[in-house]
């Protein structure tokens, strides 16, 4: 036998009638929820683009900087190799210049 | 099993059967009819994405019992508002055909009020224990606790309850 009490509480915990227009807000939502998602996952490939350019811009900078270091390099090794080789010469033309 | 991609008939229908459960739930717990159905909202929502996990009925069921209860409560001590809920926002009654349906209606609002007013975890064993009427092996098994734990907070929460519809009894016989 149930007691009294007990089903005061069952009747008085009973769910009360959902009005129509639950499913549908929930609905909405799940809408709104999926939009979000979209545009954001849109937003993060956009993101992620501009990095992967951002950062294949600065290193292909990176590469022409040192590309130009290298050839200033190089051309400051042959100018002082040539001004090394035109001081020998000047320098052997003088001291032939002073031999009796 | 339910995918992603047939959620529009199903997830509605879904919805559908167990929205009153839900809300039911959720109201019993907080007390508090507009919260209640944003904690219902929030609870299909996240049932959206958790919908290919879910094995069958059964354990769909078992899922939202449980997730009502924890957002219900995490909501509550988000706002703190458990004991506040004043006579101005109860419900009026859906019939109006004399004293006795009003008696009803007044003990009924009494006793969600009592049981609103109970502490969390006898507060959610004695609601699904009688608004679900679920036995307190399957309470165990829904809140994830021992049943010797839910069944020391039904007996708890019905003792506390009891002493309240007793304390109301006296005062209305001091009274007369």
């Amino acid at each position: 036998m149930r007691d009294e009490f007990e089903e005061s509480l069952r009747r008085a915990l009973r769910p009360p009638a959902v009005d129509s227009g639950f499913a549908r807000r929930v609905a909405q939502r799940v809408e709104a929820q999926q939009h979000q998602t979209r545009r954001r996952r849109r937003l993060l490939i956009v993101a992620l683009a501009a990095g992967v350019l951002a950062f294949s811009g600065a290193a292909i900078h990176q590469r022409s900087v040192e590309r130009r270091n290298l050839e200033a390099k190089e051309q400051l090794l042959l100018a002082l190799r040539v001004t090394g080789r035109e001081l020998k010469r000047a320098q052997t033309v003088v001291l032939k210049g002073d031999e009796p | 099993m339910l995918t992603p991609n047939d959620w529009r008939p199903s997830f509605e229908t879904l919805v559908r059967a167990h929205q009153q459960r839900v809300i039911g739930l959720a109201r019993n717990l907080t007390l508090d009819a507009a919260l209640a159905e944003e904690i219902a909202q929030e609870v299909f929502l996240a049932l959206h994405s958790e919908l290919p996990s879910l094995r069958d009925e059964h354990h769909l069921v078992a899922w939202l019992r449980r997730v009502t209860c924890h957002r219900a409560f995490d909501q509550l001590r988000r706002r703190r508002t458990s004991q506040a809920v004043s006579l101005v926002q109860a419900p009026q009654p859906e019939s109006d055909d004399g004293a006795a349906a009003n008696a009803d209606f007044l003990l009924n609002e009494r006793l969600r009020r009592w049981v609103g007013a109970l502490p969390e975890a006898p507060r959610q064993v004695v609601v699904l224990r009688y608004q679900e009427d679920l036995t307190p092996d399957e309470i165990a098994r829904t809140l994830e606790m021992p049943v010797n734990t839910v069944k020391s907070h039904l007996r708890r929460g019905l003792e506390l309850l009891r002493a309240k519809a007793q304390r109301v009894e006296d005062e209305v016989s001091d009274a007369r």
